[in-house]
């Protein structure tokens, strides 16, 4: 498998450490969150091994391609439509948490507009880049951040303050029914694999997806989401977490660096899930911003004024309806909000990898 | 001889002189012997008239009349090819060549004397252990350079002719065995479509083959150093040549090709890692230290330890501005001294700089228009600049540094952060030749080659 799929996935599991999920996680600490999780967890490995075997008979062709190959207009369109919608959603959650965090933690005086458009050129930029060099960026930065990152995870998990008996406590609840929302949150952490449906078009070779794979990806998985769940409740405490907005500000700024430069863990914090968060955006609104290119047929159209004009209406588009909730949402809007977006993505997935299944029989049909 | 065809040769070649003149430096001469002329055309200022004479006159009297002079001239090593129209033949006659008429034979000699073929010393790329002479300012000299540190069959140099109004001769210079066949197709392509008026150096011809009217980072590399190019060569890319030229650019390059010296190959191993370690670090100071420095002080003093925010805080008392007017003014100030120290002569730059650095160093300070961490940052800032090997990274990284300012003073710390990304983004997506710009490389370079043959 091809590495990049791994970039993919990484960078999304480890932006939404910070995002909203953990909140949503803890929320149902006392319930079901742990059994969730670990269902999610199988469900994950699962969705990624259906997604890359459908995939795998067409190496170097987006899905929207494959639609436009095997399926009505009158099916594929709107299909692309609801996944373009998707996306942008999974783009701008992200993009409303980070602006929010921002605003509170690192530059309390600004107004949420100055902060909005400390994004708008950047983002804009990496909307339109060429799809390869994504990729290539997603890397880069990747290898740069990753070090800091991991520094940062152990450090969390090695300091004094966390109590492992209050872990210990977390996990005694484990025989709970397990939560739908806890569930489609934890399955969420997967969804950067998903990206493939654009960036399929860059894998020339053939997909490799085998229990090494598997492996690879399950224990990423499981990494990531104990450290997401059982950290903050380590360092803060079990009872009454669930009122944290966002426990893992409150984690790391719990931690000092005694000799550094920077002594409050939290600004090494923020920067850096500034720059893994932006890496999320700018992912998930370049594959929303193709998925509705091919969807309103732009990437068609010749090289000219009337493309240009239709790719600046697009983008237009975008940033204003970014605005428009990002000011618009509030803190409490947006955990409601997203618990409703995670609930539905199961479903779209799943009908995603029905079509895709289709896709492939008619395929195989035709030769 | 044919007696019919003899003025119609006559006719061509007083056309063409005709054509020449009336430029002072045209000759022609006809050498008579018997019933045997030869016609000469030239022009004495650009052929060597000492080997002329050995080769041409001097056997022409000498050889005895049973044998051919036609036959030995055309048997001659220095034969160009004739090319066909009038314009074309001007062209090479232009270039040094002798236009050589015997009968109704035609033949061009290359006789080309070149005044600036020394080889000059690497003065801008300098190294302690590599060598340490560059390239000449003669493309012949320059080739031969090549091949004597090249010899492999495989080593191919096509020239052409630049469509431009100089009519330069340009070389392009690959092993075959390495370079990829769409990319050299590519590099022809545009070098055949160039459409400009005049080309002076390889250093304005970088910019045309690019293909981007504007630019702020290069897109080839521009170097004076044989083993550079010869570096670069084995590792399957194109070295293009200009006539005149000292430099030849290196095309197509990534962005950490112009963070290499020469020198990195001359070193041991950890040596050379700890130095570009330092040289990645500068190059960071270099873009980021004033960003930071106005992140820092006035957006969110919090970040660093108290002890170290209380000292900047302090050395910022009696300082009538923001830090953002600050660092401009200290910035636009040292950009100052080193353009001016670069472009006067040796003996005043001296004079520029210690008058620069006693204003900057104490008298800013003392009358409070600066605070004594800025000057360090600046000064810092300044040397960082020149630990980048190559000039035309480094004046990119100097605008860079201004567009991060601009961010750091409108969105603060973060805004310094989504600068950097953006600034990789801008790279990542940028191209030298179709290939991309900048990105990972996991394999060495012979291995990075392999695959991307396949």
């Amino acid at each position: 498998m091809s590495r990049f799929i791994y970039f993919l996935i990484i960078s999304n599991m480890v932006a939404n450490i910070i995002a909203s999920i953990p909140r949503i996680l803890l929320s149902e600490s006392e319930d079901g969150a742990v059994l969730s999780m670990i269902l999610a967890l199988f469900y994950g490995v699962f969705a990624i091994w259906v997604l890359i075997k459908c995939l795998q008979a067409f190496p170097g062709k987006s899905v929207p391609e494959l639609f436009s190959l095997y399926l009505s207009r009158w099916i594929g369109t709107p299909v692309l439509f609801i996944l373009g919608v998707i996306w942008y959603i999974a783009g701008l959650q992200t993009l409303i948490a980070y602006v929010a965090i921002l605003s509170r933690f690192l530059t309390p005086e600004m107004s949420i507009y100055v902060i909005l458009a400390s994004f708008v050129l950047i983002l804009t930029f990496g909307i339109l880049m060429q799809s390869r060099n994504v990729l290539f960026s997603l890397e880069l930065i990747f290898v740069i951040l990753l070090p800091f990152v991991f520094f940062f995870i152990m450090k969390t998990y090695f300091t004094e303050q966390l109590d492992w008996d209050q872990v210990r406590l977390a996990l005694t609840h484990t025989h709970k029914v397990p939560s739908y929302t806890v569930f489609a949150a934890a399955a969420y952490l997967f969804i950067g694999a998903f990206d493939l449906v654009i960036f399929n078009s860059l894998m020339k070779k053939k997909l490799v997806f085998k229990w090494k794979q598997a492996l690879i990806i399950f224990l990423l998985g499981l990494f990531i989401m104990t450290t997401t769940y059982l950290i903050p409740i380590g360092i803060l405490g079990f009872d009454k977490i669930e009122d944290f907005i966002y426990p893992w500000i409150s984690t790391s700024d719990s931690m000092r660096m005694k000799y550094g430069v920077i002594e409050r863990v939290t600004f090494l914090f923020l920067l850096n899930f500034l720059a893994i968060a932006f890496l999320n955006i700018f992912i998930h609104w370049h594959v929303a911003y193709k998925l509705f290119q091919s969807t309103f047929g732009v990437d068609q159209l010749p090289k000219g004024k009337r493309k240009n004009y239709s790719e600046a209406i697009m983008v237009t588009a975008f940033w204003t309806a970014g605005v428009f909730f990002t000011v618009q949402e509030t803190e409490y809007d947006l955990f409601l909000y997203t618990g409703y977006y995670f609930n539905s993505l199961p479903v779209v997935f799943g009908g995603l990898i029905v079509l895709l299944m289709i896709i492939n029989r008619r395929a195989k049909r035709e030769t | 001889m044919d007696e019919t065809e003899k003025p119609a040769a006559l006719l061509y070649i007083n056309r063409l002189a005709k054509q020449l003149a009336p430029s002072a430096d045209v000759v022609k001469k006809t050498l008579k012997r018997k019933d045997e002329t030869v016609h000469l055309l030239f022009l004495k200022s650009v052929v060597d008239m000492m080997q002329l004479q050995e080769i041409v006159v001097k056997p022409f009297y000498e050889i005895s009349t049973e044998y051919n002079f036609s036959e030995y001239i055309q048997s001659l090593p220095y034969e160009t090819a004739m090319p066909t129209g009038d314009e074309e033949v001007l062209i090479e006659i232009t270039k040094g060549n002798v236009f050589v008429m015997i009968g109704k034979e035609m033949t061009l000699l290359e006789l080309k004397m070149v005044a600036a073929n020394a080889v000059q010393e690497a003065k801008i790329e300098q190294t302690i252990h590599g060598p340490i002479l560059g390239l000449s300012e003669s493309l012949e000299t320059n080739l031969n350079l090549m091949r004597q540190r090249y010899h492999q069959p495989s080593l191919i140099i096509e020239t052409m002719q630049l469509e431009d109004c100089s009519n330069r001769a340009i070389a392009l210079l690959y092993d075959k065995e390495r370079v990829r066949p769409g990319l050299l197709e590519n590099i022809k392509k545009r070098l055949q479509t160039l459409d400009v008026e005049l080309v002076q150096a390889s250093a304005d011809l970088q910019y045309y083959i690019n293909n981007k009217k504007r630019s702020l980072f290069p897109t080839s590399l521009l170097t004076e150093r044989p083993d550079r190019i010869i570096h670069n060569m084995d590792a399957g890319k194109v070295i293009i040549m200009v006539d005149g030229s000292p430099n030849a650019i290196i095309a197509p390059i990534v962005f950490f090709d112009l963070m290499i010296s020469m020198e990195d190959n001359y070193y041991s191993f950890w040596v050379v890692k700890s130095i570009q370690l330092l040289r990645y670090g500068g190059l960071f100071a270099a873009i980021f230290l004033p960003a930071i420095y106005i992140g820092v002080t006035s957006f969110t003093p919090d970040v660093l330890r108290t002890e170290l925010a209380l000292t900047v805080a302090a050395s910022r008392i009696g300082v009538p501005y923001p830090s953002f007017a600050e660092v401009f003014f200290m910035l636009i100030f040292i950009e100052l001294l080193t353009e001016a120290s670069l472009r006067l002569p040796t003996m005043v730059s001296a004079t520029a700089t210690t008058v620069g650095g006693l204003i900057l160093g104490t008298a800013a300070v003392d009358a409070a228009l600066t605070s004594n961490i800025m000057v360090i940052v600046v000064s810092l800032v300044a040397i960082s600049t020149f630990v980048i090997p190559i000039s035309e990274l480094s004046y990119a990284v100097r605008i860079c540094r201004f567009l991060l300012l601009v961010y750091a003073t409108l969105f603060g710390l973060a805004g310094v952060l989504l600068g950097l990304l953006g600034l990789i983004l801008y790279l990542a997506n940028k191209d030298s030749m179709g290939e991309p710009y900048l990105r990972m490389f996991w394999q060495s370079r012979r291995e990075e080659l392999k695959v991307e043959q396949k």
